[in-house]
């Protein structure tokens, strides 16, 4: 038995280092080639290393901190439009019935499967007759429309699994829609809640078009920064603006874990 | 679930408070701006804010425009200039959109174009109008006379668009291996014959692939500039064929025996920097200085013109029609004509590029700068480049030669 547990773990083992391996080893190349502007094919590492690509990006011209606080706010914007829409609406197709549920359900997760573009190009009159809003907002709004489906269906599932019992146990004591939800759902939703913003900001992060359309390319957020170089071959470039776009989500996926563990934590006392 | 609806219409409350202060006489002031003289437009441009859209996909000019000239407009004119990246397809589309729309101030105060886009820019109407007489550098030096500013890919420019900088087609090669480069495209094709599988060229419609195959028609051709007139389909037609036949006739000699091109100049330039062609092109010719310096190509790489010149073109800015501040984008078109922002230009340390104001009309102290701006190892004399250039003919030939290659040599 012993043996056999301990063949378990090696095995475990080196699952994780293989799924670890999965990971890094695309950010070795990346990283490699952010500190060269020439890595022929055959070569296993470059002849000549330079900082150049490194020292554009932090210059005045290379606008990185710009483009990662702009990101930042549409994202948090982003994120914002999910929790105030996305929540009570996962809740309603989670929990009642009514007429067209289907419909409403799948036109909520339509973006999911209608081509990309289709849904962009709507949005360049949209674009164009909004041109009052703050670029800002109308970026996220856009960003709202790519995101809530992931956003509503990670919420929903989550809603499913809780049910309705407990929520009708306390009907039957007394307390009030709101008090329902602040007291049971939420916290039972938490780690939904956590997965569904961790996924909409990610996403938001990435967004290139709806981002151009929206502010007219004048909104510089790190994508829109990194295109040019991307569209004209410059590796070097590219690889370091990617490397950059890893730092906030790396920094969100640490807390995303941190947040999962003080909530189940607290759980774990609750019940004690 | 009252509350939840409060923060909603706090949340929709706000959003409709960002309403920014839209004017719409940007129009007006576009049209008031070219009446007026310099001396008011420059005191309505003091302490505005101008937005340059342009290709961002190189760090030197990119660093070129942030480091160099914002600090300077914003210490001598009080002018606050902010770059975005941008292709010139995607914001003349913006612009289409914008005026389909009849939007009438816009975010782009001077965009940086030339050939097929001004054209469309022009046609449609989406400039502010002919500027260029308002700026005083551009009077004082540019060569007004000259074809290549009067005319974009044989277009003519009437003022619509202030010329920028001017690039000049070479062809670049491996000093180490080749001793005597081809002075005529004749000669080329003998060198390729002697030495097969060391040269090729991008596959047209690539811009430098596409322009290679001009200098076949431009040294093949009786009267080359005829084809700088309207668009005539029996004249190329005509001449079209000893154009394919010499390229035909080569092909079996290229890198990879012709059987496939490569898809883009970078392609090439890859091949050219792994030892693979002893030759390579572009439109550029500082460009091989520049990646010298970088350390991409061998330092033994030197440049050619051919003896009966090289094709050459002007890049322009321009001002679209709902500039929402054309003031200031006539200060900073007028700063960047200026003999200290084109003298800069050149200097390899940012761009590297060709001034488009003329030498003659400098002052004898910036001349002499001039002659001694050291464009890099190998980059061409200022008077071997300038005595060797050829201008730009018609798009629609260029489309034509295009379609062409396809039929005649690729899918022959």
């Amino acid at each position: 038995m012993v043996k056999r547990k301990r063949a378990q773990r090696i095995l475990i083992i080196i699952f994780i280092i293989l799924f670890s391996l999965f990971f890094l080893l695309p950010f070795i190349p990346l990283t490699v080639w952010s500190f060269t502007k020439q890595w022929p094919w055959p070569l296993l590492l470059p002849e000549k290393w330079s900082i150049d690509s490194w020292k554009y990006l932090l210059s005045a011209s290379g606008r990185a901190g710009e483009g990662i606080v702009n990101s930042l706010i549409v994202a948090a914007l982003t994120l914002m439009g999910n929790l105030l829409l996305g929540i009570p609406a996962a809740r309603t197709l989670a929990q009642y019935e009514f007429r067209g549920k289907m419909i409403v359900f799948s036109i909520l997760l339509a973006p999911l499967f209608i081509p990309y573009t289709v849904s962009i190009m709507g949005m360049f009159d949209f674009a164009i007759r909004f041109d009052f809003i703050n670029d800002y907002i109308s970026v996220a709004i856009a960003h709202l429309l790519v995101t809530l489906p992931y956003f509503v269906a990670t919420i929903w599932f989550q809603f499913r699994l809780i049910g309705r019992k407990l929520q009708e146990a306390a009907i039957s004591l007394g307390a009030n829609e709101w008090k329902i939800f602040i007291w049971i759902e939420w916290p039972l939703l938490l780690p939904s809640i956590l997965l569904g913003s961790f996924l909409v900001i990610v996403i938001s992060f990435s967004q290139y078009l709806p981002t151009w359309i929206m502010s007219g390319g004048t909104l510089l957020t790190i994508p829109l920064i990194m295109f040019p170089f991307a569209s004209s071959g410059n590796s070097s470039i590219v690889a370091a603006y990617s490397l950059v776009f890893f730092v906030p989500i790396l920094v969100l996926m640490i807390m995303y874990y941190l947040l999962l563990r003080i909530n189940s934590r607290k759980h774990f006392m609750d019940r004690r | 679930m009252k509350k939840l609806t409060i923060i909603i219409l706090l949340f929709l409350l706000i959003l409709s408070g960002c309403s920014s202060n839209t004017n719409n006489t940007s129009k007006q002031a576009g049209e008031n701006s070219l009446k007026s003289d310099w001396k008011e437009i420059t005191a309505k441009a003091k302490g505005s804010k101008v937005n340059i859209f342009m290709w961002g996909g190189d760090e030197g000019i990119n660093r070129y425009i942030d480091e160099w000239v914002a600090p300077r407009l914003k210490e001598q004119y009080n002018i606050e200039l902010k770059r975005y990246p941008m292709d010139a397809v995607e914001f003349i589309n913006k612009l289409k959109t914008e005026k389909r729309a009849n939007k009438k101030a816009g975010e782009m105060d001077v965009i940086w174009v030339n050939g097929e886009n001004f054209k469309t820019a022009k046609n449609e109407k989406l400039l502010l109008g002919p500027f260029t007489s308002k700026l005083p550098n551009f009077k004082q030096y540019v060569d007004t006379e000259s074809d290549d500013i009067n005319y974009d890919f044989g277009f003519p420019t009437e003022g619509y668009e202030a010329p920028w900088g001017k690039v000049q087609f070479v062809f670049a090669y491996d000093s180490n291996k080749i001793t005597n480069p081809p002075k005529s495209i004749d000669e080329l094709k003998d060198w390729v014959k002697k030495n097969p599988g060391k040269f090729t060229y991008p596959a047209p419609p690539d811009f430098t692939g596409s322009a290679f195959i001009r200098h076949v028609l431009h040294e093949k051709s009786k009267d080359y500039n005829a084809y700088l007139n309207k668009f005539d389909e029996e004249l190329v037609k005509g001449e079209a064929d000893q154009v394919w036949n010499f390229l035909n006739e080569m092909e079996p000699f290229l890198w990879r025996k012709g059987k496939s091109y490569p898809q883009s100049l970078s392609q090439l330039e890859q091949l050219y920097k792994n030892g693979e062609v002893w030759m390579t092109m572009g439109y550029d010719e500082a460009n091989a200085s520049n990646l010298i310096k970088t350390g991409e190509y061998p330092a033994s790489t030197k440049t050619f013109v051919l003896d009966m010149g090289t094709l050459s073109n002007t890049h322009f800015l321009a001002i679209p029609y709902n500039a929402p501040n054309p003031d200031g984008a006539l200060v900073l078109i007028n700063f960047l004509l200026s003999p200290a922002a084109q003298m800069k230009k050149m200097e390899l340390e940012y761009w590297g590029e060709n001034m488009s104001i003329s030498v003659g009309r400098l002052s004898e102290q910036d001349k002499h700068i001039v002659e001694s701006t050291d464009r890099g190892p190998a980059t061409l004399s200022q008077e071997k480049l300038s005595s060797h250039r050829i201008p730009e003919i018609g798009g629609e030939y260029v489309q034509w030669l295009e379609r062409g290659w396809m039929e005649n040599v690729a899918n022959k």
